[in-house]
């Protein structure tokens, strides 16, 4: 059967999104700000919408442009609340965007006079359907962007994990910040492109979740987050197919069952070793 | 449908009920007409075998005699599997299926995917006035739709 060639496009923008996502994850996880994914996917929405309003075709370059520029703006909205407001929660600040973007793109939707039944596709991706030029477009975006992070890994650790030691240290907060959520944001709209949120948000946050019950270390842990993203993966399109079930949900799903597994592993070799310990 | 509009507007304003008859006696000579036309256009594709998005234009595709061999999301709104999708590609190369038809607010990424790997083309119809700036009334919707057919068959034999 001609199967296999049909799954390899798929399988290698599964491998792509778990490059960029695990990692990601772990900052997102660290800083604790779980749903800054679907806010900022909602505000690159609204931008498009916003586009489609002033006459743009809704696939075209200006309208891209016009939804990374919100993108952006979102940004800037969290990198300043962090710095500005100590006692509100950053994540109540995101649920309050994500509720804005979504209010704000039907008003400009309901101002629109032609088709805008598009949007509701933006956020809901078919990872079957993903085109060779796309995972090859990706692939160097995310290449970029991954290796901008690696160069300046210190600085995008530090104020993640510590950012009183990053501030005592000079580093601009604002700025580094800034240049995360921007970053962060680019990735999440294209990848959502691609897969849709469900999967997406799946990519940042279980990997990095699953990695943390196993090791301390950042190494070890991103080392454990892409091994799970590529094993889950591909255990995910493999049940797909087995059980003929639309393959993003399948891998959402197989992501939720893996975990459980692996936090029973843990909770086993916890009390193993509490045992040893007690008997030493 | 014409006829229930102009018997209303006749009960509800007796004065006019003529003028009320005139006009939809004209808006049906014209519809008999523009039908003929557009059967005509439609025969030589009789029997052509066309796949949709969903199962969204079975009175259209008997109208016309097209034969509607698949879909492409058979169950509305949930993403096909890939076995799903591999079925299609494969019946579609077997039975030389080359036409798509796709409604404009379905996202075009899976069609065009089935389309390139089937060598088909996506045929984006509109199923109301108004999906264009052109498409004003009824006759111009089937004329916009037909031309898109028309041409989709001719270019993809």
């Amino acid at each position: 059967m001609e199967i296999l060639p049909f799954l390899v496009l798929p399988f290698l923008a599964s491998l792509i999104l778990t490059g960029i996502h695990a990692y990601l994850g772990v900052h997102v996880v660290e800083r604790g700000v779980i749903f800054v994914d679907l806010a900022l996917a909602q505000i690159a929405a609204l931008g498009a919408t916003i586009a489609i309003l002033v006459g743009m075709d809704p696939h075209g370059t200006g309208a891209y442009w016009i939804s990374l520029v919100f993108t952006f703006m979102g940004a800037l909205i969290f990198s300043f609340v962090r710095s500005a407001t100590q006692r509100i929660p950053l994540e109540a600040i995101i649920g309050i965007t994500y509720a804005v973007a979504s209010a704000a793109a039907i008003l400009a939707m309901s101002k629109a006079t032609g088709e805008t039944e598009h949007l509701k596709d933006m956020l809901v991706g078919n990872i079957l359907a993903v085109s060779r030029g796309e995972v090859i477009k990706t692939a160097i975006l995310y290449g970029i962007i991954g290796s901008f992070h690696y160069v300046f890994r210190k600085k995008f650790l530090l104020i993640s994990i510590d950012p009183k030691a990053a501030e005592a240290q000079g580093i601009s907060i604002r700025l580094w910040d800034f240049l995360f959520y921007a970053s962060f944001g680019f990735v999440v709209t294209s990848s959502v492109a691609i897969a849709g949120v469900l999967l997406v948000f799946c990519y940042l946050i279980v990997p990095s979740v699953g990695a943390m019950l196993f090791a301390d270390r950042i190494g070890s842990r991103l080392a454990i987050g892409w091994t799970m993203g590529t094993l889950v993966s591909a255990l995910g399109i493999f049940l797909s197919v087995q059980m003929d079930l639309p393959t993003g949900a399948a891998i959402v799903c197989t992501f939720g069952g893996v975990l459980v597994l692996m936090a029973i592993v843990h909770r086993l070799t916890f009390k193993y070793r509490t045992k040893i310990s007690a008997a030493a | 449908m014409a006829k229930g509009i102009a018997n209303k507007l006749a009960e509800l304003d007796p004065a006019d009920a003529a003028y009320f008859q005139q006009r939809f006696q004209d808006f049906d000579k014209r519809l008999t007409a523009a039908e003929q036309n557009w059967d005509a256009q439609m025969k030589a594709y009789r029997g052509r075998k066309v796949v949709t998005y969903h199962k969204s234009w079975p009175n259209y595709a008997k109208h016309f005699g097209l034969d509607v061999v698949g879909y492409i999301e058979p169950r509305p709104g949930i993403p096909p599997t890939p076995g799903h999708t591999i079925e299609l590609i494969q019946q579609m190369k077997r039975d030389n299926v080359k036409v798509i038809m796709v409604e404009p607010y379905f996202d075009l990424k899976t069609p065009n995917n089935i389309a390139s790997a089937t060598g088909g083309r996506v045929v984006v119809m509109l199923p109301s006035v108004g999906g264009e700036k052109d498409v004003t009334d009824y006759f111009k919707l089937f004329d916009y739709d037909i031309a898109l057919l028309k041409k989709a068959f001719d270019e993809t034999k």
